[in-house]
């Protein structure tokens, strides 16, 4: 112990040494605290001589005896976290602070007789205010000093960040061209407001690439696309409770659907059965009346085995499939292609088809296809009477004649042949007796619903899978009616969404659309439109653009990741779209990309075997920069961070899936962290730099999209609108959500501070189709919604080259792959030397990586990664419960630690999603062994639905069922 | 921006005995401030004043003033060890400000505790009843190491004061020993380990080993002047350097200087 005044001499020096004199010389200095009103108890009689207020202290109780009270509690939501869901929260602010949030319970039922939607939220969502607390934020601009990856950085000012950002980005302009920029948001994080406003605005306005990344992450339903023409189809989830047969194929709501789940339970309650097919025993399979679980990946052979059953017994409703599909059109019996004009008569046009009418005994041509010479805009019947089945024989053109029957008849005789249920109970593992009784429960159920998710987008086959569904739904007459019909996803419109990219068409395209315009557009006229808005810049899907640039080409054309049902390998698919337009690729093949700027994605988790990118990317970026909130595996590759608000942090509008008709916004709770910004105003400072920075070096005319001269010091204003909006103004935000919501009339004509307030904002009507919002169906407000009303209610023609649902693909690539009709395929892994597949699923605990490593979420786990594996494979490998593994194959490994557990088939090991490489021993993440070869033969355009454009008709991400080996370690 | 608030002090009349201790309160609040400062980001104009050698010998000069007995275990010579360049503001940002799931070794105490914000409340409660608040600009939250010293550099001062002015300071003592005991000293020692297991740079390391010692000495101090308290919070003075911290996986980032 020290003898406090034996040090008296030494602290009287050194006070006097510190330049003052005792007291006063020590002084009081204030940088992270400031004065204000004590909340302890003042003494009453305050000490004459001091400044210093007396305050009565016993001990720390007292400190808690004075109420605990709120500043303010304002509206919030989790904007751009990507959850598929919108939930409004009342936020908790104290001392600058969130501490809290709340559901919110101010949604109204849409009818008397189905359940409301309060309170809607998740878990995520509920600690959101804690996980922007934590120490994965970075809070001020961070420089890369260390090689890539290896963790050093130090702190530099945003005004030194811009700069150098700024120079790097106008080098790689002036080098080869700003489609060098490469501007990724994966998606994952676009909302409605000025998050994604800021970003969008900033890469078109210096003409970066933008990676569309919508099938890059997986969630573009090709096999929706390829029958409907579009995506888009879904509801609010009250309507689930209008079903009486709910099957979950391929998704897991109950972990990834959380504020919606409870309508499929009510459902339940009703009397309404809930079906799941999965291979695995997983949280959704719990709440099942009827549980079918194939073999992983066999799911096509399932839904055409129930179809098989369906028409053989004459289950399926006839007046819907001759009007809404494509399966009574005639098919020539010699080509198995459509019977077109173009066979009929010289010079006659390839996309007119044909029915055989049993009114007048002849052939009459299809209404609504896209050669009808109305613009393919009804598919009304009027006096056609399409016949079904047929067996004529036609003359042709060049005199010769040919046998005709229907899609329906070639349908029917290849189900006849290979998907019988005994025949798919081979493939699917499953017994006869349970296909068929899966097939007569859905189609006598009075109305019957898929529910199938993004999940269902994410395997090699996927669209085949998607194709049976749809077919189902079809069949039994239930796509397009309230409580039935296959479900992804939707989006709600605000036609006020306009004005966050700054720009639109150009006149001359508005004027070619004119003449649609005048009539009423269609959808079909929507997609032309929308064609021409998705080829006004450069975007190039994710997939494709990995691999020409990314480094993938080497892995990708292997042997062993070629689909040997194809005639051609991976390469000839690529050049030929590439050589034909069908798909862009930005920038071209002869130049590379040099600068990588991404905000709210995660790629280096994401993309398959990230190491390919590390090794064949990478060392092409002169810079890459992560606008994120917080650090991700991603982020750790960087050499710029630019810290972001958190969402309480900053105002935003949540994009607005259809599960609820409300639009949720978020109004700003608190300050950003330390140096943290607003995407807003950090995307306006970078375009602002650019512009400032092109002036400084006389730059100016550069190599924008397609080589077109752009000036760089135009940026900012380009960015602004001309001086519209000044992003480093903390009202400017409000102000775009303001003009966002006030050129909405479907949300009722209400100013953005108003919907701020309001926090969820009731819809009043629909608004037109854009580039992927769309239900295709007329909001009421009073009334559940479901999706595709306009063609099955008002005859309007589906965006096809039939004009219908469209079954029949005669596309010369499906026809070489066997795909033309729906069918089961093996992936091409199935031939894999290694035994086990690797497969998953969204999870419960975080929403991709964000959450991931949330504290709170990981309590409620085993707290590390963790795979799910069946004692049957465990056993022979010595594999015990809690054991760590080695995951592996030739292209990358990890180690994580396995769970035993017998609701996971032989042959599977589950993994859930978005663990951070980090997480894992060496950073080796879960997606190392995962090559995900893609379906070339999504590369296919120049044929009616069948094309690219942004957010529509790309190869998909297709991480599961990845081919691996498990040992101990 | 640093902002100041000198408070003047009326030196008439006073009792020689209560200069001395409020001298000693004094020389606590500097030290406590200089704590607060040196775990702040060394920004180019801190680092400039670390290369003069000033700072570390200011915290020598005051800690030595107020326990000269403890300091051979200190290797002062690490607060001279700021390495070329960027060297220490490397450090600082691989140590403190940013890493794969959060910094290894953070300097805001919820990091180290089961409750951000169970922790958070109790800090601000304890700002807020002693007339304090966040300051807008750091706008860092309350947890910081830096926030903590700053509040127990402002309690002293107060402490100070008020012994000088011949007033009672014991319940800026007995708020001293309780927000040492269920704060700093409830965790340093958990980020003391850390800073080693994440072979830290000689700066920090010897820094947080003085800090602790220091802190341990002033707790003593102060029980001997207010007694415990009423709180059992299951720590022995004795052993708060030996709290049991969880073995952590090592990072693959080594220390750089
Ligand atoms: S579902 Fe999404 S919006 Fe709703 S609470 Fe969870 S994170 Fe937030």
């Amino acid at each position: 112990m020290t003898d406090k005044n034996s040090a008296t001499v030494s602290r009287r020096t050194f006070l006097l040494g510190a330049g003052g004199v005792g007291v006063a010389a020590a002084g009081l200095s204030l940088y992270r605290l400031k004065t204000r009103q004590p909340t302890g108890r003042v003494l009453p009689e305050p000490p004459p001589k001091s400044q210093i207020k007396q305050i009565a202290y016993g001990d720390h109780a007292d400190i808690y005896r004075e109420q605990w009270t709120w500043d303010k509690v304002v509206k919030g939501t989790h904007t751009r976290a990507n959850c598929i869901s919108a939930c409004s929260w009342d936020v908790y602010v104290k001392e600058g602070i969130v501490w809290r949030e709340e559901q919110d319970a101010v949604y109204r039922q849409s009818r008397p007789d189905t359940p409301d939607f309060n309170p809607r939220g998740c878990q995520k969502g509920a600690c959101y205010s804690d996980l922007q607390a934590s120490e994965s934020r970075v809070t001020h601009p961070l420089k890369r000093v260390g090689e890539r990856g290896e963790g050093k950085w130090k702190r530099i000012s945003w005004d030194q960040a811009l700069e150098e950002i700024a120079d790097k980005m106008i080098d790689a302009a002036i080098e080869q061209g700003t489609e060098t920029i490469i501007f990724d948001n994966g998606t994952t994080n676009a909302g409605f407001g000025p998050e994604t406003a800021g970003e969008i605005r900033f890469a078109n306005a210096i003409e970066a690439t933008q990676i569309d990344s919508w099938a890059g992450v997986g969630d573009l339903p090709m096999g929706a696309i390829q029958t409907w023409g579009m995506y888009n189809c879904e509801g609010t989830s009250d309507d689930w409770f209008r079903s009486d047969y709910i099957v979950i194929w391929v998704g897991n709501p109950s972990i990834t659907r959380i504020p919606e789940m409870h309508f499929m339970h009510e459902a339940r309650y009703r009397g309404a059965k809930l079906v799941v097919i999965a291979p695995d025993m997983n949280a959704s399979t719990l709440h099942a009346d009827l549980w079918i679980n194939p073999k992983p990946e066999t799911d096509a052979a399932l839904g055409l085995a129930a179809a098989h059953y369906i028409i053989e017994n004459n289950l399926y409703e006839a007046d819907y499939i001759r009007e809404q599909t494509d399966l009574p059109i005639l098919v020539r019996k010699d080509t198995d292609k459509f019977l077109r004009e173009a066979d009929l008569a010289r010079g006659g046009a390839d996309n007119l088809f044909y029915f055989w009418d049993e009114n007048t005994n002849k052939v009459a041509e299809v209404p609504g296809c896209e050669g009808d010479g109305s613009g393919g805009r009804s598919l009304a019947l009027g006096k056609i009477n399409p016949a079904l089945s047929v067996d004529q024989t036609i003359t042709l053109a060049d005199g010769s004649q040919v046998g005709v029957y229907t899609v329906f008849d070639r349908l029917r005789s290849m189900l006849d042949e290979q998907y019988t249920p005994d025949k798919a109970a081979e493939i699917t593992g499953l017994s006869p007796k349970l296909i068929r009784r899966f097939a007569e429960g859905l189609a006598k159920a009075p109305t019957a619903m898929i529910f199938a998710s993004w999940g269902a987008c994410k395997h090699y086959h996927s669209d085949l899978f998607q194709r049976a569904m749809i077919l189902l739904m079809n069949l039994t007459g239930n796509q397009g009616k309230p409580g039935g019909g296959m479900r992804i996803a939707a989006w709600w419109n605000m036609e006020g969404l306009d004005n966050m990219a700054g720009h639109g068409m150009s006149t001359m395209d508005m004027l070619k659309l004119m003449p649609k315009a005048i009539r009423g557009m269609t959808p079909r006229d929507y997609e032309d439109a929308f064609r021409i808005y998705g080829g006004n810049g450069p975007n190039s899907p994710l997939m494709p653009f990995l691999y020409v640039h990314g480094g993938y080409k080497e892995l990708w054309d292997r042997e062993d990741m070629q689909d040997d049902t194809l005639p051609k390998g991976v390469a000839d698919y690529v050049r030929q779209s590439l050589d034909n337009n069908w798909v862009s690729m930005h920038p071209a093949q002869d130049r590379h990309p040099q600068v990588f700027i991404f905000t709210g994605c995660n790629p280096l988790r994401r993309w398959p075997a990230p190491q390919y990118a590390l090794k064949g990317l990478w060392p092409k970026l002169d810079c890459v920069v992560s606008v994120n909130f917080r650090m991700s595996t991603s982020s750790l590759y960087a050499d710029y961070f630019l810290p972001i608000a958190g969402y309480y942090e900053k105002h935003g509008i949540k994009y607005g899936q259809t599960y609820v008709p409300y639009i949720c916004t978020s109004d700003k709770a608190v300050e950003p962290l330390g140096e943290s910004k607003t995407d807003w105003e950090a995307f306006g400072l970078i375009s602002r730099a650019i512009a400032e920075r092109a002036k400084a070096r006389g730059v100016t005319s550069v190599r924008g999209f397609k080589d077109r001269s752009l000036d760089l010091r135009e940026t900012y204003n380009k960015h602004t609108s001309n001086g519209d909006y000044d992003p480093t103004d903390p009202e400017d935000p409000v102000k775009l959500i303001d003009t966002i919501f006030r050129n909405s009339p479907n949300c009722g004509n209400i100013s953005g501070q108003e919907a701020l307030e309001m926090g969820a904002v009731p819809l009043t009507g629909s608004a037109p189709p854009s580039l992927i919002y769309q239900t295709s169906s007329d909001y009421d407000p009073n009334d559940t919604h479901w999706p595709h009303r306009w063609f099955v209610e008002d005859k309007v023609a589906w965006p096809t080259i039939t004009g219908r649902q469209q079954f029949m693909l005669d596309h010369p690539w499906y026809i070489e792959a066997g795909e033309d009709l729906p069918v089961h395929k093996d992936p091409p892994h199935a031939r894999s030397k290694y035994p086990l597949r690797i497969n998953g699923g969204h999870n419960r605990w975080s929403i991709h990586a964000i959450w991931r490593d949330h504290k709170l979420m990981l309590r409620l786990q085993r707290g590390q990664p963790v795979c799910i594996m069946n004692s049957a494979d465990c056993e022979p490998r010595g594999i015990s419960n809690g054991d760590m593994a080695r995951i592996y194959n030739d292209i990358g490994e990890f180690e994580v630690m396995v769970k035993v557990a017998p609701a996971t088939q032989p042959g599977e090991v589950i993994i859930y999603h978005a663990w951070e490489s980090y997480q894992f021993k060496g950073w080796k993440g879960q997606q190392e062994p995962v090559a995900a070869p893609w379906k070339a033969i999504h590369m296919a355009g120049g044929y009616g639905q069948l094309h690219y454009r942004v957010y529509y008709g790309a190869p998909g991400h297709a991480p599961r069922g990845a081919p691996i080996e498990v040992e101990r370690v | 921006m640093q902002q100041s608030a000198q408070q003047n002090v009326t030196r008439d009349s006073v009792d020689p005995e209560a200069v001395d201790e409020a001298d000693y309160a004094a020389a606590r609040s500097y030290v406590y401030r200089l704590f607060a400062l040196a775990f702040e980001y060394p920004d180019d104009a801190r680092l400039a004043a670390l290369r003069t050698g000033d700072p570390g010998a200011q915290l020598r000069a005051a800690v030595t003033a107020i326990m000269p007995d403890s300091m051979h275990e200190i290797d002062w010579q690490a607060f001279n060890l700021i390495g070329e360049g960027d060297e220490l503001q490397v450090e600082y940002t691989r140590l403190f400000d940013a890493g794969p799931s959060g910094p290894p070794c953070s300097l805001h105490e919820g990091a180290h505790q089961q409750s951000r914000m169970g922790t958070l409340e109790e800090l601000v409660r304890f700002y807020n009843y002693f007339g304090l608040s966040r300051a807008d600009e750091p706008n860092d939250l309350p947890d910081h190491l830096s926030t903590e010293l700053e509040f127990l550099h402002y309690l002293s001062h107060c402490e100070a004061v008020l012994t000088q002015d011949g007033e009672d300071f014991t319940n800026y003592q007995r708020a001293q020993r309780d927000f040492l005991l269920r704060h700093p000293i409830k965790w340093l020692a958990k980020l003391k380990n850390k800073l080693v297991q994440h072979h830290a740079a000689g700066f920090y390391r010897e820094l947080m080993v003085l800090l602790n010692a220091f802190l341990n000495h002033d707790i003593e101090q102060l029980i001997n002047q207010v007694g415990r308290g009423k709180q059992d919070l299951g720590i022995s003075l004795t052993t708060i350097d030996e709290l049991p911290t969880k073995p952590e996986q090592e990072n693959d980032v080594d220390g750089v200087l």
